[in-house]
């Protein structure tokens, strides 16, 4: 089994089966496109991946990689959120700094169905909210110019009174 | 999940085993540790204690502070894009951040609509606290002026939707003079106060493409001067063909798509057009103006029409690029067969539609159609039910039945399959119980199946669907003969498909249940 090295941002190396570190389209175009020859033993540095991260990703991808090439979805179904697999739900139950992280790794390393999922848990924990809660949620400050937000609450109330 | 309980090892130097919650380990964690070789894997976990030995300690993750900082712009409008109108609104008021975000992102602003009902807008009279949105519905309104709010919110628009308003055919003009932005635009039952078109249109709405109109005024072809598509679903009045041709012949190059019942004089006045070249027609009149035109205009690909089948026979001659055709059997006495013969004639056809009347008689003949892919049959009778099947329908991909009466014959046994039939839906069809199970069995290659409002659906077709191969979606609704046997032998077959059944009365609440587990 061929096997690749990485080397995270905090200089921890890991193993990977090549496969695996193909679920990463950063990975997948070094190794084909720009020909890193990982047959040297050298590892590949992922300078923005810490190596918790990483670990949790690799545990991702390694479940993941027999997974067939998704179907290209229409805009409908792209916007479903209750679709994560049961999986991945666990997966992800992990605080939020965590979360943010995979994400950020994912997007740096191009895993687009690990972005997606990500996307989907992050969007489930805003839909339903009110914007109040979404700012305790996120732990998000409140900076608008006094008296604008109101102003905009009054145009989401036409808007929402309105809307079809 | 009796792994999940068991041990996980520690890498480090002590080679002990920890219980995955001691450890503050999660279950999907635990169990890809458990079930990967760790050395081939390169799948690591330490110990608390051989971390701090190994100095793999890292600072505790704290709650993240201002999150809409610590991922991108770009992640959070992924983000947003999976939101509803509703979830988007709240958003927007949480900070500035992400307000931005969200205004300034067109694929966002789309899922906003703003609809302003029983209005009367005469300038004075401003909505408060106007949304900016790109699309409008205006209904139930009067339109008198609208200089003050309205160049404002206009520039947004690209979608405008008139229903049922009352205007002065120049506050229209002056209404769309602020909307440089707009590609469709919706006028429904519109009261005309005034049609005077001789105040001059000084302005041109470059985007527009699409326009739906009862009425049709020669100003249109000038202020629209790309526009691609056209619809008047209403008869003509007095006059208002020529009126047709006029607004057309300014825009002929760019028109495409063209949705309107066509008179003789429209068909000669177009015939005048040399740059006219329509990509698809629909036309209701009851006249053989689509004959007329199929001669002057072979570039049509898509038709609409109510024609015989000589005249269909000729259309098909005429328009060698056609490839989806939809006919409306023209009506007659009551025991009528209709023998699309026309088929023979139509070599590139992909899809077609044949509505007939209650009473028709449907009779394929021996015509074949090698292309066609997808066939949707609607209110006859089939003169014989052998005719789905055989070589005819080789290359069909989607199949639709309604409203089809098909009168209990003699079952053939050795009939030859649809082989690449996929989708295949029948809904409100008098087709007896046998036969339908046989047009299920001939169709080896079916995904999709949507059976509906039919007695004759009954719990054993189960036994014919669970031996397709290649099922993935069953949608069953309003077939009160289906009972909680049909849902008991998909739960112990299980197949992995994605079932739906819905207003079926004996399927009881428990078997509903049963089916929601259903592919997992």
């Amino acid at each position: 089994m061929s096997t690749i090295k990485l080397e995270t941002s905090d200089g921890v190396k890991f193993t990977v089966k090549t496969q695996v570190a193909k679920c990463s389209g950063t990975i997948r175009t070094m190794l084909e496109d720009i020909g890193i020859n990982p047959q040297d033993g050298e590892a590949i540095p992922l300078s923005n991946v810490h190596s918790t991260i990483l670990q949790k990703i690799l545990v991702w991808a390694e479940h993941h990689v027999d997974d067939p090439e998704p179907p290209r979805e229409d805009a409908d179904a792209a916007k479903r959120t209750d679709d994560i697999c049961s999986w991945d739900e666990d997966f992800l139950k992990v605080d939020q700094r965590t979360l943010f992280d995979v994400m950020l790794a994912a997007n740096y390393l191009d895993m687009k169905q690990l972005i997606a999922v990500c996307c989907k848990t992050v969007a489930n924990m805003i839909k339903g909210k009110t914007a109040d809660q979404i700012r305790r949620t996120f732990n998000i400050e409140n900076d608008f110019p006094p008296g604008e937000e109101d102003k905009i609450r009054l145009r989401n109330q036409f808007c929402e009174e309105r809307s079809r | 999940m009796s792994t999940s309980k068991a041990d996980v090892p520690c890498s480090g130097p002590c080679r002990k085993r920890f219980r995955p919650e001691t450890v503050n380990m999660n279950e999907a964690a635990a169990n890809a540790l458990l079930t990967s070789d760790a050395a081939e894997s390169g799948l690591f976990w330490f110990c608390p204690e051989c971390r701090c030995q190994l100095r793999l300690v890292f600072p505790r993750p704290a709650p993240v502070d201002h999150s809409e900082f610590y991922l991108p712009p770009e992640l959070w409008l992924m983000i947003f894009q999976m939101l509803d109108e509703q979830s988007l609104l709240q958003v927007r008021l949480t900070c500035p951040r992400w307000k931005r975000i969200v205004d300034q992102n067109r694929s966002l602003r789309e899922a906003f609509t703003v609809q302003i009902k029983g209005a009367v807008l005469d300038g004075g009279n401003e909505p408060q606290h106007l949304y900016p949105a790109s699309r409008a519905f205006l209904d139930d309104s009067r339109i008198i002026s609208v200089d003050s709010w309205w160049p404002s919110f206009g520039a947004r628009l690209t979608v405008l939707d008139l229903f049922n308003c009352e205007v002065a055919l120049p506050n229209l003009l002056g209404l769309l003079r602020q909307t440089p932005n707009l590609t469709n635009l919706i006028l429904e039952h519109i009261r005309y106060t005034s049609v005077e078109e001789t105040i001059s249109a000084d302005f041109r709405l470059e985007k527009m493409q699409c326009l739906s109109s009862e009425t049709v005024f020669e100003v249109f072809g000038h202020i629209f001067p790309r526009l691609s598509e056209f619809t008047k679903n209403f008869p003509h009045e007095e006059g208002e063909d020529v009126k047709m041709c006029q607004f057309l012949r300014p825009i002929q190059c760019y028109i495409q798509n063209l949705t309107c019942p066509l008179t003789s004089t429209m068909v000669d006045q177009m015939a005048e057009m040399s740059e006219l070249y329509l990509n698809s027609v629909d036309n209701r009149s009851e006249d053989d103006s689509s004959v007329k035109l199929s001669r002057i205009q072979p570039s049509i690909e898509k038709l609409t029409t109510i024609s015989t089948d000589a005249n269909l026979c000729e259309i098909g001659s005429n328009l060698k690029y056609l490839k989806y055709i939809a006919v409306f059997v023209p009506q007659s006495s009551d025991d009528f067969a209709f023998v699309p013969s026309f088929l023979t004639k139509m070599k590139m056809l992909k899809g077609l539609t044949l509505i007939a009347c209650k009473g028709h008689r449907l009779d394929f003949g021996g015509f074949k159609s090698p292309s066609l892919r997808g066939s949707k049959l609607v209110d006859c009778s089939l003169s014989n039910w052998t005719d789905l099947f055989a070589t005819k329908w080789s290359s069909l991909r989607c199949l639709k039945l309604f409203k089809i009466d098909a009168p209990q014959t003699e079952l053939k046994p050795n009939l030859k399959p649809i082989p690449y039939l996929n989708e295949l839906n029948i809904s409100n069809c008098n087709i007896p119980a046998e036969m339908l199970k046989q047009l299920v069995e001939r169709c080896p290659s079916l995904t999709s199946l949507e059976l509906g409002e039919m007695d004759t659906v009954v719990d054993n077709i189960v036994y014919s669907l669970v031996l397709l191969p290649q099922l993935k979606k069953l949608t069953i609704y309003s077939c009160p003969f289906i009972t909680d046997c049909f849902v008991g032998v998909l739960v112990i077959r299980n197949p992995r498909w994605h079932v739906n059944i819905e207003d079926c009365l004996q399927i009881s609440e428990a078997a509903r249940k049963r089916l929601g587990q259903l592919g997992h």
